[in-house]
């Protein structure tokens, strides 16, 4: 049972995604950069140059070492490349959603709130 | 609880559990249609700027910007029920109207901040504001009024003319307006659909465990 003190202070979405894809978000005001020194930003840009431990350390910052965090959106294609981590991922919070890219368009066959409907009808 | 009942409550659970999978599948159809217009009025707005600017990118992203839209998790009615989410803006940091984006762009920052845009119309400079505020001046001003306003109209032409072709300014308010529906309608019922989910999913499990007992652990699980 999740208690009221795990959500209460969780406020912001973070972002994990291609430029377009974070962009967009951004314009519609859910950027937030913390103060200083900290500085840390709720969003990760991935482009062909990220590597795999970058967006995996993002995706751990995220989702266990921050409390304010709320709602993680991952491009698809990026949440393939830390498959193993979004499948293993059981926490109520935050909550973590694929989201399509400009470039790769959502397939639900990858979609891991579908897998969990697969393996729960056996399939 | 005998084993009949443990199926019946099963099969309720997954009816329920298959009527919030048609929600959840049905969110998912109108995030990717509404994500796929995003892209779309993002790439008309980047098209629309010179060639090889990119306006709307994470070059002009605002290290200093504060998020104008947050979550608010509202806590379950009952034990079998499961947190609320909802995007609301946020009152002290809540970003301009899309209208007047280009207005506010020096008082509030916004994520992402996009570059000043060349004035593409007369209405938009400080100067002519000045003029039409002072439409129905004195009479013993009327003089120095009228100087003031040709030499602010020479000066006008005159960078007009040192500017013969401003950029266009490219337009986010399209894809602003896509990405504010998929942020505030859409991705809170999905979270919330997805945890209603996952909080049926334990259920049928727990009642197939349970039944799998009654029937002296010949149950099939079919978990992974």
């Amino acid at each position: 049972m999740t208690s009221q003190a795990d959500y209460r202070d969780r406020q912001f979405l973070a972002v994990i995604g291609d430029e377009d894809s974070i962009t967009g978000l951004l314009l519609a005001g859910i950027g937030h950069v913390t103060a200083p020194p900290d500085n840390q930003k709720n969003f990760l840009v991935v482009d062909a140059k990220t590597d795999n431990a970058a967006i995996e350390a993002a995706f751990e910052r995220f989702t266990t070492e921050r409390k304010d965090i709320g709602i993680v959106l991952i491009n698809q294609h990026i949440a393939d490349r830390i498959r193993h981590r979004i499948d293993t991922y059981t926490q109520a919070f935050p909550t973590v959603l694929e989201i399509p890219s400009k470039d790769h368009p959502y397939d639900p066959e990858k979609d891991s709130v579908l897998r969990r409907v697969r393996r729960l009808f056996g399939e | 609880m005998s084993v009949q009942d443990s199926t019946d409550t099963i099969d309720l659970l997954l009816e329920h559990y298959l009527t919030l999978l048609d929600e959840y599948t049905t969110l998912r159809a109108t995030l990717n249609t509404l994500q796929a217009d995003l892209y779309h009025s993002l790439a008309r707005a980047n098209f629309s700027a010179d060639r090889g600017i990119r306006y709307y990118g994470q070059d002009y992203y605002d290290e200093r910007m504060q998020a104008g839209r947050r979550l608010r998790i509202m806590p379950a009615a009952g034990p079998d029920e499961n947190p609320t989410f909802a995007v609301v803006s946020h009152p002290s940091s809540s970003p301009p109207p899309p209208q007047n984006q280009d207005k506010d762009d020096d008082d509030q920052p916004i994520s992402p901040s996009p570059p000043p845009a060349a004035p593409t119309s007369d209405s938009q400079s400080p100067a002519n504001t000045d003029s039409t505020t002072h439409l129905n001046p004195p009479k013993d001003a009327d003089a120095d009024a009228d100087k003031v306003a040709d030499a602010q109209q020479q000066q006008q032409q005159q960078q007009e003319e040192q500017q013969p072709s401003p950029p266009p300014n490219p337009d986010p308010t399209t894809a602003q307006g896509h990405a504010i529906r998929a942020v505030e309608g859409l991705v809170p019922r999905l979270a919330a659909v997805s945890a209603r989910m996952a909080a049926v999913e334990v259920q049928v499990r727990r009642e197939r465990k349970r039944r799998g007992k009654g029937m002296g652990g010949v149950e099939l699980d079919f978990e992974v």
